[in-house]
């Protein structure tokens, strides 16, 4: 595999679908309430937007 | 007396519509696919994933992938291929089955679009609507059977036929050149073979090669659009100079030879997936593990995100994201599957002996009638759970015991001695001023809860 210049875009979608296995995992063995998740999932997407705002601004400046 | 009359026409779109097949997926490929051509070459089956692949610029068996794991959500799958069997014309020229039906015109294309779409909302309402094809259930041995045959056959039999030489993975332009298409009309590409060659040469990654010739295609493109003087004088024997912008004359030239990439972190990420999903039904089978379904997508998602957050800095990811898209709609859909009995349950208990301190229901009805139990007293101190999922929940209390009522809903209607709430997380507790008391807990997920007295 060749070494490339970061891909946020690439790391935004697998941080996405890592946050939504585990949601799904800690569901499923009931760690957590499904209501538990819709607390954490809008959690989880600010600060996911917000280390995107950070990167762009990083990336840009 | 040879006459050549210079116009302004622009020329004739390449066969295979203006988006020129090539290698790597973008947003116009992907408008795009609905001018895909079901390919001759490398197909399975009708050809429909290999057509779509060399349309969006990805390796055919992701779009194989994609499509297996759709039928596993209400054959979804299944109505997708079909779908573009019939409404799809084939790259040697031969149109759809649906033309060949129904002798469309000039109309073709819209209705294939039509077509199309609605095959895709048909798609998605069996993905949204069905829930007996998930991943732990009936169809786990065909799953396990199906998806690892796939992958080896594509590995071993398709693979190595396409690295050698028999069907190129990023093949040139679809279907026969128009008839009517002039003698020194060329492939309107503005740079050569060489010229693309020597920007490949330029590049130390093969990724760059490949994205160079997408430039050369997207030059192409322009050039589509650009006015463009042709010959309009066919067939007097004679060649004419090539139109102004191309470097070469007679047929089209062949595309230059491209190295691809070989799709590594795709092939190890998908392989990953495979062996946590089948050592995790080894260990469910083997020990009996109770296993909630949705760990099986929930696992097999998570090793992709991982795969993705890899490809942010190593190899190609992209091809990841559909596979994720997939595996993130049968995780929520095997997450809305109700877990606990279906049906209309009905729970007459006659003593206090007999009344389970845990009721479930996982669609349909539960009335749990409590007002036969002969010696409610025994009641008071106990605590009964019910966990419902979609329908009603409907308890029956003796007329005169007391009872504390816990009730929440993720969507729908509680009514509670009288009480009533409604709405998204809804909740209602009654509690009873006498000790000791029955305590009702119910959980449900959607529909309704009532609670009321003989």
């Amino acid at each position: 595999m060749n070494e490339h210049p970061f891909n946020p875009w690439s790391f935004f979608a697998g941080a996405v679908f890592l946050l939504a296995a585990i949601g799904g995992a800690v569901v499923a063995i009931d760690v957590v309430t499904p209501r538990d998740l819709l607390t954490a999932a809008p959690v989880a997407l600010i600060v996911l937007g917000v280390g995107g705002l950070a990167l762009t601004f990083r990336r840009t400046s | 007396m040879e006459t050549m009359n210079q116009t302004t026409t622009p020329p004739p779109p390449p066969p295979g519509g203006p988006h020129a097949p090539g290698p790597g997926p973008d947003a116009e490929r992907l408008r795009s696919v609905t001018s895909a051509r079901r390919s001759t070459e490398g197909r399975l089956v009708a050809g429909v994933a290999s057509g779509v692949g060399r349309q969006l610029g990805i390796d055919p068996i992701i779009v194989r992938i994609v499509l297996v794991a759709l039928c596993f959500a209400g054959l979804s799958g299944l109505i997708l291929y079909a779908a573009a069997w019939f409404v799809l014309p084939s790259d040697d020229g031969r149109p759809s089955v649906m033309t060949d039906w129904f002798r469309l015109g000039d109309n073709e294309p819209q209705l294939r679009v039509v077509a199309l779409a609605v095959a895709g909302a048909l798609a998605l309402v069996a993905i949204v609507g069905d829930t007996g094809w998930y991943w732990g259930g009936p169809s786990l041995g065909v799953l396990w059977l199906a998806v690892p045959a796939l992958f080896l056959y594509w590995l071993f039999a398709v693979l190595p036929r396409q690295r050698g030489g028999g069907t190129p993975s990023t093949p040139g332009p679809v279907g026969p050149p128009p008839t009517s298409q002039p003698s020194g009309w060329s492939s309107p590409t503005t740079t050569s073979p060489a010229e693309a060659t020597d920007r490949a040469d330029a590049t130390d990654d093969t990724t760059d090669v490949i994205d160079a010739v997408d430039s050369v295609d997207d030059e192409a493109g322009q050039a589509d659009g650009a006015p463009t003087a042709v010959l309009d004088a066919p067939g007097d024997g004679v060649v004419p100079p090539p139109p102004p912008g191309a470097t070469a004359s007679g047929p089209a030239q062949p595309r230059p030879h491209v190295p691809r990439t070989r799709p590594t972190l795709f092939l190890a990420t998908m392989s990953v997936v495979l062996i946590a999903l089948g050592g995790l039904a080894t260990v469910h089978a083997a020990a009996g593990l109770d296993l909630a379904p949705q760990t099986y997508p929930a696992v097999a998602l998570g090793i992709v995100g991982a795969g993705l957050l890899v490809g942010a800095r190593w190899g190609r990811s992209i091809a990841l994201v559909p596979v994720g898209i997939v595996l993130a709609l049968v995780l929520g859909a095997v997450g809305l599957v109700p877990d606990g009995p279906i049906g209309d349950l009905r729970r007459t208990p006659t003593s206090a002996a007999a009344v389970d301190t845990r009721y479930e229901l996982g669609a349909g009805s539960l009335r749990l009638d409590l007002s036969g139990v002969r010696d409610p007293e025994d009641l008071l101190g106990r605590t009964i759970v019910i966990d419902g999922g979609l329908g009603q929940v409907r308890v029956i209390l003796p007329a005169d015991l007391d009872v504390t009522v816990e009730a929440t809903i993720s969507g729908g209607e509680i009514r509670v001695l009288g009480q009533v709430t409604s709405g998204q997380g809804a909740s209602l507790d009654v509690v009873s001023d006498e000790r000791p008391a029955l305590t009702l807990e119910i959980d449900h997920t959607f529909g309704q809860i009532d609670v009321e007295r003989a």
